[in-house]
């Protein structure tokens, strides 16, 4: 019996510690336990339950848009966690066994969410995840300047599940998904191009965007279990719609301060609504030496669209301008998939699979564009566009378990994938064109092993080799390797890592080349020898450099065989410890991210390519991103925690400051069980 | 009439076939190997000796076995899992006598879940997961009697379970810009499945691996980017073919907006140089007319003029 309460003593305390060591995360909210473990007894159900809440404190002094971009959080009140468990003891329930409620960040936090489980065994199983998340995103400026898009916008993802019958031969579900993205923008338009509406020479004016974009997603499905056979069937529909309007009134002279072009007010309305019904349709079998199941899906997809666009302001000629954009039109694409997919058990140690796959996407669509200008000149077009994309491969993984301490992987992939494109671009009337087919075949290998000499060593590395005949982009994958390795050791409390991976791709044409070598390294730490006491620390090397082929204008010189370089060398570290002391629980961390880029002093050095300044500075982009911290929480009776944190974030750029920023948050909250 | 009937009879008697030619190996369904003379004890008996599991097992999803009351013996509570007990109890203890976890070899802990978990779509290819291939099985990362999380009995709660493995993740997710998941927005399986996936749909052969496709077959990024789903008339036929890490990577970046590069219009370059066969009438990706002048900073910003970048209904230079 003594020994069972160790045992259960032990049991709570490991939870306990798996619960403490975190990884480095934002400061609030606590994570420190509160009030009994085993919870209290109700009417034959176990309740569980917290609360955290408390003030977020926050100063930031630089750039407020760059902070906002990447922490955002505000001061004020929050209810910065919750957690409810209500369990039955013996699963019989009179309406329910189980019910799992948490929360984070509610009432104000950039980053709110809220999952419910409510169940009742054998009748039904019901699962809500709701979230919310503030996003805050300035102008594309790292390279100091040029960026005009900005999101200040909210994004609400909701999605409801409902299993009927979850353990028993005939089940049902139905579902439910919701995305809304909304909020304030400013977008960009090209306008009053004097040699017609794609006439690269216009000028750019800023849009007030207010972001209306609804995805709706309605699930209906049911599974069967019939003679060792299981079918499961799932349809779906997908409604979707952006009713994002565009405007601007006032005075805008434009980006180009040498073109008298400029925008005195713009309208555009741009709804389009669309919808994908799909199906999914699994089955499975499962007999002693061989695991089969196939996998079918298809969905429609169509989106109808209608722009209607005005503008009013001058030309460059400083004529009056009054252009009037119409658009209209829809756009297909039905996606169909198949895979099948048999694993084989000949031996104990032998596990053999082998999966076909079919994907078959087919996207078209018709626009008819018309723009007056000024009552004058018109164009009256049709544009017709697909694009077809059709892979087939077949996949075989093997792997051999040599010894209980060895074992081996290996696998082949061939995949075919043939493109059919066709890209029209012509008046109403025009004979429509060919379309143009591309193949691409790739071989890939694999092979990996893994070793564990010792009960508390592992050791593993993985291998991946392609070989493709036709990439689409010069960034894709052509001849390409991909090696990994990991060792593992841990001793009780301690747990030490090691991990080396490389990722090399050579894509070479005549004319362009592009290679791209990346490596990391990195490893890791962790000890927790005491349940007061423990620490864990990660380091992280990232180098990533490539070169690619690139061709272009500058002042009307054309500069081809260039070359686009770019070198990174990121260095990332985090550091997380824990003090129990009595009442009084204390959690430091840091964070850091460096990237010490090719190392040069200055912006501009003609270490390769373009002798252009903005070609220079994109070549490497040196920052420092960091972030240490720290709580206090004490434990003031068994149900109740007062807390106490500080967490500061420092961003630097190393040759631009213009987005630079300090920002030193806190919190104080209250955690308690009742 | 007679011809539509075909296909749905066929496909009928090709189960029946099969189901009768499996009905006596479904019977040794089991990889789970026990003694013949074992008998089952049932869990209460269990419970006297192992006081410190059964207390909070009410919590656990596979309480729902015994509070049934009507699985067989050999699913039911402790013995669904760790099989018959008799000789358990006989011995007065002893890891000799029962199923003990983790199992001697990575493929009998896979094959003692997979007996109860493996019909389902989201383990579908958990045979040919990089997971599984490295020895990472179902104890790895489940913690049957010790869990700290209600949903799924993970033994850490994401992301630190997977960055117990992933050190390199944790670097991309501490970065100036990233998808909040230590914020506790997100989670690691919001995007990925542990088990396997199926082929991806984008880009080719296995990787990337563990991407969890979304509702047409799609990347997970879709799934709450919903502006950049289409279908549009005019497609960024990259988006479609090689995916959104063409350009962005998927974790963090000290990039603003996740992309690959500082700047805008290397990315571009590197592509739209004109060369080679590549892009959609393999001629090369387009290079920039005369009129786009790179050593005037109005054109370095492409995305200012080219604002539907990943796709438009109406232009097919994506301007509007």
């Amino acid at each position: 019996m003594r020994s069972s309460v160790r045992t259960l003593r032990l049991s709570i305390a490991v939870v306990l510690i798996a619960a403490y060591c975190r990884a480095q995360q934002p400061v609030a909210p606590t994570n420190e336990p509160v009030g009994s473990t085993r919870g209290d007894d109700w009417h034959g159900y176990n309740i569980l339950n917290s609360f955290e809440t408390g003030y977020r404190l926050v100063s930031v002094s630089g750039n407020e848009e760059m902070y906002r971009a990447q922490v955002n959080y505000a001061n004020g009140v929050r209810l910065l966690s919750s957690f409810l468990s209500v369990n039955s003891k013996d699963g019989h329930g009179k309406l329910f066994d189980e019910i799992v409620l948490t929360t984070l960040g509610l009432g104000g936090d950039p980053y709110e969410s809220a999952t419910l489980r409510v169940q009742k065994n054998r009748w039904y199983e019901y699962d809500l995840l709701w979230r919310r998340s503030d996003y805050a995103n300035p102008g594309l400026t790292t390279d100091g300047g040029g960026g005009e898009h900005v999101l200040n916008t909210t994004y609400t993802l909701q999605d409801d599940n409902l299993t009927l019958l979850p353990q028993s031969h005939i089940r049902f579900s139905l579902g439910y998904s919701r995305s809304v993205q909304d909020g304030a923008g400013i977008s960009t338009v090209q306008l009053f191009n004097p040699a017609g509406p794609f006439d690269p020479t216009g000028d750019v004016f800023p849009l007030f965007t207010d972001v209306k974009l609804v995805q709706n997603e309605y699930r209906l499905g049911g599974e069967i279990h019939w003679l060792g056979f299981v079918l499961n069937v799932m349809h779906g529909w997908v409604d979707f719609k952006d009713d994002t309007p565009y405007q601007f009134s006032g005075f805008s002279p434009g980006d180009n301060p040498t073109n008298p072009t400029s925008l005195t007010s713009f309208l555009r309305n741009e709804p389009n609504h669309g919808t994908s019904p799909y199906w999914r349709i699994g089955l499975f079998q499962n007999v002693r030496l061989v695991n089969i199941n196939a996998r079918f899906t298809y969905s429609g997809g169509t989106r109808d669209f209608i722009l209607n666009e005005n503008a009013i302001g001058t030309n460059q000629f400083g004529a009056a301008a009054n252009q009037q954009t119409l658009a209209f039109g829809n756009a297909r694409r039905p996606v169909g998939t198949g895979n099948f997919t048999v694993s084989v058990f000949p031996t104990e140690k032998l596990t053999i699979t082998n999966q076909t796959s079919l994907y078959n996407v087919r996207t078209d669509g018709n626009s008819a564009y018309l723009q007056f200008d000024n009552a004058t000149q018109s164009a009256d077009l049709l544009y017709f566009e697909f694009l077809g994309i059709r892979t087939i491969a077949n996949e075989t993984d093997a792997k051999y378990q040599v010894k209980p301490w060895l074992s081996l992987h290996a696998g082949y992939e061939y995949s075919n994938r043939k493109i059919a494109s066709n890209s029209q671009f012509g008046f109403v009337g025009t004979a429509a064109t060919l379309p143009y087919y591309q193949t691409n075949e790739l071989n890939t290998g694999t092979f990996g092993f893994n070793i564990s000499p010792t009960k508390q060593l592992k050791i593993q590395l993985d291998d991946e080799i392609g070989r493709s005949t036709q990439p689409f982009t010069p960034k894709g994958d052509k001849n390409y390797n991909a090696l990994g390795g990991r060792i593992t050791y841990q001793l009780k409390t301690l747990k030490l890592m090691a991990n080396a991976r490389s990722d090399y791709n050579q894509n070479s044409v005549i004319l362009s080349s592009y290679s791209s070598h990346g490596r990391v390294y990195s490893g890791s730490a962790s000890w927790n020898p005491r349940s007061w006491f423990g620490f864990d620390a990660t380091y992280s090397k990232s180098h990533l450099d490539t070169r690619g082929g690139i061709a272009f204008f500058a002042q009307s010189q054309l500069f081809p065989n260039q070359v686009s370089y770019y070198v990174s060398n990121l260095h990332a570290g985090t550091f997380t410890g824990r003090f129990s002391l009595k009442r009084a629980d204390l959690y430091l961390g840091y964070s850091i991210v460096q990237d010490a880029g090719d190392g040069r002093a200055t912006p501009v050095s003609t270490i390769v390519g373009p002798n252009i300044p903005a070609f220079q500075t994109a070549q490497t982009f040196p920052m420092r991103f960091q972030s240490p911290l720290a709580r206090l929480s004490f434990r003031i009776s068994e149900k109740v925690r007062w807390n106490v944190g500080y967490q500061y974030y420092g961003y630097r750029e190393s040759f631009f400051s213009g987005e630079n920023y300090i920002a030193n948050t806190g919190y104080t909250s209250v955690l308690w069980s009742f | 009439m007679e011809k539509a009937l075909i296909l749905p009879r066929a496909l009928a008697l090709a189960i029946l076939v099969a189901a009768c030619a499996n009905a006596q190996s479904l019977a040794n369904n089991s990889n789970v190997q026990t003694p013949a003379s074992n008998t089952y004890v049932g869990s209460m008996v269990c419970k006297t000796c192992h006081p410190d599991v059964w207390f909070r097992f009410y919590k656990n999803p596979h309480f729902k076995s015994i509070a049934a009351g009507t699985e067989k013996p050999e699913d039911t509570g402790c013995e669904g899992c760790h099989g018959p007990g008799g000789a358990h109890v006989k011995a007065h203890g002893g890891k000799a006598t029962i199923i003990f976890f983790p199992r001697p070899s990575p493929r009998a802990t896979l094959d003692a879940c997979l007996r109860c978990h493996s019909e389902t779509l989201s383990r579908a290819n958990i045979h040919r997961s990089p997971h599984t291939l490295n020895n990472v099985v179902c104890t790895e990362c489940h913690s049957i009697h010790k869990s700290t999380t209600p949903k799924f009995l993970l033994s850490k709660a994401q992301p630190e379970l997977c960055y117990g493995c992933h050190t390199e993740v944790r670097a991309d997710f501490s970065m100036p810009f990233k998808h909040r998941v230590n914020e506790g927005f997100m989670a690691c399986s919001d995007c990925h499945n542990p088990h396997g996936t199926f082929a991806p749909t984008w880009r080719m052969a296995a990787r990337p691996a563990l991407v969890e496709q979304v509702i047409g077959n799609e990347e997970a990024c879709l799934k709450c980017h919903i502006d950049k789903r289409g279908p549009f008339t005019f497609e960024h036929p990259p988006v479609r073919v090689e995916g959104c890490e063409m350009c962005h990577y998927p974790h963090g970046s000290s990039n603003s907006r996740l992309l690959r590069r500082p700047v805008v219009f290397t990315m571009c370059l590197e592509c739209h140089n004109g060369v080679g066969n590549f892009g959609r009438t393999g001629t090369g990706d387009p290079m920039l007319s005369p009129a786009h002048n790179m050593a005037d900073p109005r054109y370095q910003n492409c995305t200012n003029c080219h604002v539907r970048i990943h796709g438009s209904n109406s232009d097919p230079l994506f301007l509007r």
